[in-house]
C-alpha cells in the first residue's frame, strides 16, 4: 500500500517519532525526575495526534489532565520524596537478550499486519458528530451509547482513590 | 431499532445483581468510616445480607427471557449462570473473611473493595460491548491489585501486589489493543453488531482479524494466569490474604472465563473458527507446565496456586472444541465449563481455607505442617482429603464428574489429543496432591504437648475437637487464641465447601439438570 504525502502524513510522521523518542527516553534515562519529564512529552505528542485527527477536544482534555496535572503530581511527589533515586546502570543479560527478540518478533508481526492489509478509507464527506460541535457528540456518546460503562469508570476511580490512599498511608501504631 | 430511551430500560432484569451489589458496597464504605474501629464482623456480614439479595435476584431471573439494556447489557443463559456463581463465590470469600479479619489486622477498607471487585465481575458476565466488559475488568483487576497489596507491612505482600499490578496492566494493554484492531475495521464496540458484520470482516481482513484475536487470547492469558503469562500467580497467591488468594484463584478467574467466552463467541465463532485451536495449544501447555511445575513445590498457598493454573487449563479445554463442534452440540461444551467452574470454586475455597487453619497454627505454610494433621483434628483431616482428592479427579466426588464431562466432551468433538493429554496431566496431579494425604496422614516424628491435646480431642466428636485443638495452639504472630465458638464461622465454610463438593460429586445432576434448562442460545 502506497504512503501519500500529504502535509497531514508528515506531521502525523514528525509526531509519532517525537512521542516514540521520548518514551525511549523514559526508558533510558537514569534519574526519575527526567524519566517524568519525559512522559510529559509523551502525553503532548498524543495530545498534538489527537488534535490531527479532528478530535480537539479530546486532545486539549489530554493537555489539561495529562500533560498539566498528572505529570505535574508526579513531579510533586518525586520532589517530595526520592528526587536522587537513580536506576542502576543497563546491562545486557541473556534474558534482556532474548526479550529484546521477542519485542523484535512481535514489532514484525505487527508491522507485516498491518502493511499488509488494505485499510477502511475514512470518507470526508460523512460528519460523523451528526451536526453536533465536538464535545456535544462526546456528550451525547458519553451519557446515551455508554452510560453504563461511564458509571462502570465511576466506581473505578473510587477503588483506585481508595487503593492509592490505603498503599500510601503510614501503617498504624499497634498493626 | 436500538432503544435508547433513558425511562423505558429493564435495567432490573439485566444488572439487578450488580445494583444490588454497589448499593451494598457504598452502605459498607459509608459504615465504615462512620464506625472505624472494632466493627468489620458487622461490616462482613452487611456485606453478605447485601450480596444474598442479589444472589437472590440471579436465581429469580435465572430463566429469564434475553433481554438487552442500552445495547450494553443483557441478560441471557451464559450471564444468569456465571452470575449465580460469581456471587455464591462472593458469599464463601466473605464468610471466610469473617474469620480471617478475627485473628489478623485486616484493613476496614478490604470489604468494600472486595464488593466493588465483584460489581466488575458482574459486568464482565452481563456486559455485550467491548468498552463495558474492558472497564468491568479493570475494576476487578485494580481493586484486586490493593487487595493483594494491603499488608503494607508485609513484602511478601507487597512484593506480589507489585508483580500482579505490572503483569496484569500489561495483559490489560496487550488485550485493548486486541480490541483496537476489531473496533478500527468494524466502527463498532457493540457485540452484537460486530458479530453480524463478522463474515465480512473475516473476508476482507483476515489478518487483523486474526492478529486482534492473538492478542486478545494473550491479554486474557495473563488475567487467567494460563502458561506462557502464569509468572504473577505464585507470588500474588502467597503474598495475598488467604481470603484473597482465594478471591484471586475463583472469582476472579471465573469472571475472566465468562468474558473471555463471550468475547470470543460473539466476534469469532461464525467464521474465524479454525482459530479457536489456538485455545487448544495454550490449553494443553497450561495443563503440563501447570502440574510439572507444582510437583516440587512445598509452599501449600504456591502449590494451591500453581495447582489452579493447571485447573485452568482443562477448563481451557471445552474453549478450544467450539471451532469444530456444531451449535446444537455446544450445550455440552456450556454446560461443562459451568459445571467445572463450580466444582473448581467449591474445592479451592475449601482447600484454601483448610490451608489457613493449618497453617495460622503450626505459623508456617509449608506442607510439613499438615503432617499429624488426622490425629489433630479427624474432621479438618477428612475435608482436605475431599479437597485435594477433588482436585486430583478422584470418583465420587465434583472433580471426577467435572473432569469426565470434559473428557468425554473432548472425544465427542473429536479432541482425542486434548482429552489424553488431560488425562494424563491428572494422572501427574496425583503425585502432589497425595504428597499431601501422605503428610496428613503420617505419625509425626517428635511429639511434644500439643500432640497430646489433639489426642484428647481427637476422642471427641470430630467437630468440637477440631475447634478446641485449633483453638489452643495459636501461631506467634497470630492474635491471642480465640473463644472455640468463634472458630465456628470457618469450620461451616470448610463444611458447605466439603459438602457441596461430595455433592456435585454424588448426584451431578443436582447442577446439571438446571443448567440443562437453560437456552444457551
Amino acid at each position: 500500500m502506497q504512503i501519500l504525502w500529504t502535509p497531514e502524513m508528515i506531521a502525523f510522521f514528525l509526531i509519532s517519532l517525537a512521542i516514540l523518542a521520548c518514551a525511549v527516553m523514559l526508558l533510558s534515562f537514569q534519574k526519575v525526575i527526567y524519566m517524568a519529564l519525559a512522559i510529559g512529552g509523551v502525553f503532548i505528542g498524543c495530545a498534538a495526534l489527537y488534535i490531527l485527527l479532528g478530535a480537539e477536544f479530546v486532545g486539549i482534555s489530554q493537555v489539561l489532565i495529562y500533560a498539566g496535572a498528572i505529570t505535574i503530581l508526579l513531579m510533586f511527589a518525586i520532589m517530595l520524596t526520592n528526587h536522587e533515586a537513580v536506576e542502576p546502570e543497563a546491562r545486557w543479560t541473556v534474558r534482556r537478550v532474548f526479550s529484546a527478540l521477542g519485542c523484535l518478533a512481535l514489532a514484525a508481526v505487527l508491522w507485516f499486519v498491518i502493511r499488509s492489509v488494505q485499510w477502511p478509507q475514512g470518507d470526508a464527506a460523512t460528519d460523523i458528530n451528526q451536526g453536533h460541535p465536538n464535545a456535544v457528540a462526546i456528550g451525547l456518546m458519553l451519557f446515551k451509547t455508554y452510560t453504563i460503562p461511564f458509571e462502570l469508570v465511576s466506581l473505578l476511580l473510587i477503588v483506585a482513590l481508595v487503593g492509592a490512599v490505603i498503599l500510601a498511608r503510614p501503617p498504624k501504631e499497634g498493626e | 431499532m436500538i432503544n435508547f430511551d433513558m425511562l423505558h430500560q429493564h435495567y432490573f432484569l439485566t444488572m439487578g445483581p450488580l445494583l444490588v451489589v454497589t448499593a451494598t458496597a457504598f452502605v459498607v464504605m459509608i459504615l465504615e468510616f462512620l464506625l472505624r474501629r472494632r466493627a468489620q464482623a458487622w461490616l462482613t456480614g452487611i456485606a453478605m445480607l447485601g450480596v444474598a439479595v442479589a444472589l437472590a435476584v440471579a436465581i429469580a431471573h435465572f430463566y429469564a427471557q434475553p433481554q438487552l439494556t442500552l445495547n450494553t447489557m443483557v441478560i441471557d443463559a451464559i450471564g444468569s449462570v456465571f452470575s449465580v456463581l460469581i456471587l455464591i463465590t462472593t458469599l464463601l470469600i466473605l464468610w471466610f473473611t469473617l474469620d480471617y479479619s478475627r485473628r489478623h489486622h485486616v484493613a476496614g477498607e478490604h470489604t468494600y473493595l472486595l464488593l466493588f471487585a465483584v460489581v466488575g465481575a458482574l459486568a464482565m458476565a452481563t456486559a455485550i460491548d467491548l468498552i463495558t466488559l474492558y472497564v468491568g475488568l479493570e475494576l476487578l483487576s485494580v481493586a484486586s491489585y490493593v487487595l493483594v497489596a494491603v499488608r503494607t507491612r508485609s513484602a511478601r505482600s507487597v512484593e506480589g501486589g507489585l508483580k500482579y499490578l505490572l503483569m496484569g496492566s500489561i495483559g490489560s494493554a496487550v488485550l485493548l489493543y486486541g480490541m483496537t484492531f476489531i473496533y478500527g475495521i468494524s466502527g463498532y464496540t457493540n457485540l452484537v453488531q460486530i458479530g453480524m458484520d463478522a463474515t465480512s470482516l473475516w473476508a476482507s481482513y483476515p489478518a487483523v482479524v486474526a492478529l486482534s484475536f492473538v492478542l486478545m487470547l494473550a491479554g486474557m492469558g495473563v488475567k487467567l494466569a494460563l502458561v506462557p503469562f502464569h509468572m504473577w500467580a505464585p507470588d500474588a497467591y502467597d503474598g495475598a490474604p488467604s481470603p484473597v488468594s482465594a478471591f484471586l484463584a475463583t472469582l476472579a478467574k471465573t469472571a475472566a472465563f465468562v468474558m473471555l467466552l463471550r468475547v470470543m463467541l460473539f466476534l469469532f465463532n461464525a467464521v474465524a473458527s479454525n482459530l479457536f485451536s489456538w485455545f487448544g495449544v495454550l490449553a494443553a501447555v497450561t495443563m503440563i507446565v501447570g502440574n510439572l511445575i507444582a510437583l516440587p513445590q512445598r509452599n501449600m498457598k504456591r502449590l494451591l496456586a500453581f495447582s489452579s493454573v493447571a485447573q485452568a487449563g482443562y477448563v481451557m479445554v471445552p474453549f478450544a472444541l467450539f471451532g469444530a463442534t456444531p451449535y446444537t452440540d455446544w450445550y455440552a461444551l456450556f454446560d461443562s465449563i459451568a459445571f467445572y467452574l463450580f466444582a473448581y470454586t467449591f474445592m479451592t475455597v475449601g482447600a484454601f481455607a483448610v490451608v489457613e487453619i493449618v497453617s495460622r497454627e503450626r505459623g508456617t505454610v509449608d506442607a510439613d505442617a499438615l503432617i499429624g494433621l488426622y490425629r489433630r483434628s479427624p474432621w479438618l483431616a477428612a475435608a482436605l482429603s475431599v479437597f485435594v482428592l477433588s482436585l486430583a479427579g478422584m470418583p465420587l466426588t465434583a472433580g471426577f464428574v467435572g473432569k469426565v464431562y470434559i473428557f468425554t466432551t473432548a472425544i465427542h468433538a473429536r479432541g482425542v489429543w486434548l482429552a489424553v493429554i488431560l488425562f494424563a496431566t491428572s494422572v501427574v496431579s496425583f503425585y502432589y496432591y497425595l504428597g499431601w494425604l501422605r503428610r496428613v496422614f503420617q505419625r509425626p516424628a517428635a511429639e511434644g504437648a500439643p500432640a497430646d491435646a489433639g489426642e484428647g480431642a481427637a476422642a471427641q466428636a470430630a467437630g468440637a475437637a477440631a475447634v478446641q485443638v485449633v483453638g489452643a495452639a495459636a501461631a506467634p504472630d497470630v492474635a491471642p487464641a480465640p473463644a472455640p465458638a468463634r472458630q465456628a464461622a470457618i469450620h461451616s465454610l470448610i463444611a458447605v465447601c466439603a459438602l457441596a463438593t461430595l455433592v456435585l460429586g454424588i448426584v451431578p445432576a443436582s447442577l446439571l439438570h438446571p443448567l440443562a434448562l437453560q437456552r444457551w442460545f
